[in-house]
């Protein structure tokens, strides 16, 4: 069996028709973990082989939707009894009680949790550098960074050893790690999936994603997982009559009933080889009937540091309750004092990075700074909205990279806090808007995988999801490209 | 102890306002960090926003509440089996403390 080209959509197909199929793709798929995995670092906790497969079976003969479908979960996504990370030690015995909206969906539809994978710790990271648990690499070459802070689930599908995975996406942490793995990774509308058992980071932009070989494949497990939970007030019903899935293969719709848009200041400083890939794919879909125009938008520039600052701020609120008391890593504290005890806890558990963006976030949600920078970025943010959803309506979808660069190599920008911010500056539009974004294969550069982003306005994620497909019908699908792994 | 040289980080109290220690060492290559991104953070000074108001939620659809029922938790039970209790009480530290 040929599993690198075995998506969701071949894998539900094989298993309705034939159930006894599933337990020879198990054996294959976990066969290959072995090989595969010990090099790439994709999961920080797998599921047990034998229960997989007996529940993925008993789902197949089921004739569920999903037919036992393996799903691998970004391990700061909640999952009943299987250890949840967040890719730190301050969690590192953490067992939750209860499953994320999106983990119990994809169960109760027939899914089964192929396992839990790694991240940037709490997902501050844009390349799986900082996670306790070690990096992951990128299946393109192991020397390399597979993005973040999704990287495990990224790599997981990269590597053929998940067909598809759920990640986080926050200011790009599904899209960025799509883009430098050669796979396809979308962020919903914000609230499209239910946040409830997503382990906050950064509330107003968190948001679940998806990460599969295909635009089809994504639609279908959105289909399962989106919806309206009245665990997460700020979840929405999508308003469509119409599943994703459904609406992606209507035929009637063709390149030529698309605009997009190239807003300039997102070419800046785009390393000259993705430049020309993604150009060449821009003509390509110009000859095809796309209608694309070229505009400025000066205000984006100052897109990433209003992300940061509001990021910060909400990480630092957020990240309070681990305090070592009621769950994660614990001491005695009898006798001794709350603030040492909560502070030392927190000095031991948090990394570098995390306790950068708390302490900062702290800095700046403090007296005398408020005003000047969160409340600031804040208003920026409603500027930012108000340009955007205008120009959305007057050109349409926003074309740019996905990353301004290639997968750099490990080590590589992770002493430097603003290298590896820099990484997001093209995705944390669409977290700051709340509109759906998109990251599809593009082709190579230097032998990496290139990435094209697709950012629109709120809930445009259907005509978002059918541009992409017909996209991936002219230039080709990811999933024909495996990388030469195992 | 004040780091950072003009722009200067009171380490002591942002330690205390993050609840979070640090020591000696990280603390000085922490404030250098903190320097140079609270310089990328000051470009938003550049920018007159002055008559927008800010925008806390990007859905005009939050803040909705559900039935006001109760429903079953097991996070009760789950605490105590999972921290440091003594009979009804998880034990913590010390809140008032000696000066």
């Amino acid at each position: 069996m040929r599993i690198e080209h075995i998506g969701v959509a071949e894998y539900i197909e094989n298993a309705r028709n034939d159930p006894e199929w599933v337990s020879e793709y198990y054996s294959v798929l976990f066969e290959r973990i072995g090989k595969v995995e010990p090099e790439i670092n994709s999961y920080i906790t797998l599921a047990d082989p034998e229960k997989a497969v007996k529940n993925a079976v008993e789902s197949a003969k089921r004739k569920t939707t999903l037919a036992g479908l393996p799903v691998a979960v970004k391990d700061n996504i909640s999952t009943k009894g299987m250890k949840t990370t967040c890719g730190s030690r301050i969690l590192s015995n953490y067992v939750p009680p209860y499953d994320a909206t999106a983990v119990r969906s994809i169960k109760e539809h027939g899914g089964v949790i192929l396992g839990k994978t790694n991240l940037d710790e709490f997902a501050m990271g844009s390349t799986t550098e900082t996670s306790f648990y070690g990096p992951t690499r990128n299946p393109w070459d192991l020397d390399r960074v597979p993005g973040g802070s999704s990287g495990g689930s990224a790599a997981a599908v990269a590597a053929r050893i998940a067909p598809v995975s759920l990640g986080s996406d926050t200011g790009g942490s599904v899209r960025n790690p799509a883009s430098f793995t050669g796979t396809v990774g979308f962020k919903p509308t914000y609230g499209v999936i239910s946040r409830y058992g997503l382990i906050a980071y950064a509330s107003s932009l968190d948001q679940i994603g998806i990460i599969g070989l295909s635009v089809e494949d994504i639609a279908l497990l959105l289909d399962i997982v989106s919806g309206e939970d009245p665990r997460d007030s700020t979840s929405i019903a999508y308003p469509s009559a119409k599943s994703f899935y459904s609406s992606i293969k209507d035929g009637d719709r063709y390149l030529g009933d698309f605009k997009a848009v190239l807003v300039s200041e997102m070419w800046r400083g785009v390393d000259p080889d993705v430049n020309t890939v993604l150009k060449a794919v821009i003509g390509k879909l110009e000859s095809n009937g796309l209608e694309v125009t070229e505009i400025s938008i000066p205000e984006i520039e100052y897109a990433l540091p209003t992300y940061y600052i509001i990021a910060m701020a909400e990480a630092s609120s957020n990240l309070a309750r681990y305090s070592g008391m009621l769950f994660g890593i614990s001491k005695d504290p009898s006798g001794v004092d709350w603030v040492k005890y909560y502070s030392r806890i927190r000095g031991i558990g948090f990394g570098r990075e995390v306790k950068r963006r708390i302490i900062l976030g702290s800095y700046i949600l403090s007296e005398g700074f408020f005003d000047q920078y969160y409340l600031k970025a804040l208003k920026i943010r409603r500027l930012l909205k108000q340009r955007l959803v205008k120009v959305y309506g007057d050109h349409g979808f926003i074309i740019s990279p996905t990353t301004p660069i290639t997968a750099p190599r490990l080590g590589e920008n992770i002493d430097d806090p603003l290298k590896l911010y820099a990484l997001d500056v093209e995705t944390v539009v669409a977290n700051l808007v709340g509109g759906p974004s998109i990251s599809v294969p593009a082709g190579f550069a230097g032998g990496l995988p290139v990435g094209l982003q697709i950012t629109g306005p709120p809930l445009s994620d259907l005509d978002m999801l059918a541009l992409a497909y017909r996209i991936e019908e002219i230039i080709g699908s990811g999933k024909t490209h495996a990388p030469p792994l195992g | 102890m004040l780091l950072g040289g003009k722009m200067g980080f009171d380490i002591e109290r942002l330690m205390r306002l993050a609840l979070i220690y640090v020591d000696e060492d990280e603390a000085s290559r922490l404030v250098n960090d903190l320097k140079r991104i609270m310089d990328f953070f000051n470009k938003i000074n550049s920018l007159d926003v002055e008559s927008v108001d800010p925008l806390y939620h990007v859905l005009d659809a939050s803040g909705k509440l559900r039935s006001d029922k109760p429903e079953p938790k097991d996070t009760i039970e789950w605490i105590r089996r999972h921290s440091r209790v003594k009979g009804d009480m998880v034990v913590g530290p010390r809140t008032i403390v000696e000066e």
